[in-house]
């Protein structure tokens, strides 16, 4: 798929319950997206940022 | 398993995680609070998932994420933000590895107890009759709110029948199920 106009960034886990949340949100609309695997691990390393 | 009622496409695009993470240009520019989940539409980003489901819905057709009558809509609304803003000893004591890695708990503290007494009050106050949805027809508030029940019922911890079987019921939603078939491939 060549340059998707939704790209959805969810913990690389999987363990969100609100990236959770919002996947089933775009998935019920059926659209096609891409999910983007975000390492929450090396981004709160740097930044202190979590996850909601 | 139906796990692809509506055969939606998506890609996973396992990028260079790690090390590229951290450094990562787009999402560090794009997402606006560096949180997930994080929606990119056309350009536009946006954190916080329920403002994504309500961004969502309102420029996508297709299933409703939220009712049509305003009280309800905003019942809904209400319910997202509780779960997301409340109930935080229960939220440390039944993370979400409970839910999604099948971890199992120590018993909760008188803390996350009560916690876990006023979610199950405000459960049986929202789904009286064994209802299987929170309104009339699904929405998003119903993902959120079972997710929250099976913290405590993925680890065993007393929850009234009938939530359980709300819990479990809403846990089969195919959009569900897709989402539980990343967080555990082997599966």
């Amino acid at each position: 798929m060549s340059s998707p106009s939704l790209i959805l960034y969810v913990d690389s886990e999987y363990f969100s319950p609100y990236a959770l949340s919002a996947f089933v949100a775009l998935h019920e609309k059926a659209l096609p997206f891409d999910i983007q695997p975000v390492d929450l691990g090396a981004i709160c390393a740097v930044c202190l940022c979590g996850s909601a | 398993m139906a796990l692809h009622e509506k055969a939606l496409p998506f890609d996973i695009q396992p990028v260079d995680l790690g090390a590229k993470a951290q450094h990562d240009p787009d999402y560090a520019a794009k997402s606006l609070t560096h949180r997930v989940p994080t929606l990119i539409h056309d350009g536009f980003a946006l954190s916080e998932s329920s403002a994504i489901a309500e961004y969502v819905d309102e420029v996508f057709p297709g299933t409703a994420l939220y009712p049509a009558d305003t009280q309800n809509r905003a019942r809904a609304r209400q319910i997202q933000a509780w779960i997301r803003s409340d109930l935080t000893p229960l939220k440390q004591e039944r993370p979400t590895e409970v839910v999604f890695a099948g971890e199992t708990w120590p018993p909760l503290s008188p803390e996350a107890q009560r916690a876990a007494e006023k979610l199950i009050s405000a459960a049986e106050f929202l789904l009286p009759d064994n209802a299987k949805t929170l309104f009339e027809q699904w929405s998003i508030a119903d993902v959120d709110l079972a997710v929250t029940l099976n913290r405590l019922i993925f680890n065993g911890d007393p929850v009234p029948n009938h939530l359980v079987t709300y819990a479990n019921e809403q846990w089969q939603h195919p959009s569900v199920q897709l989402w539980l078939k990343q967080s555990s491939p082997g599966n």
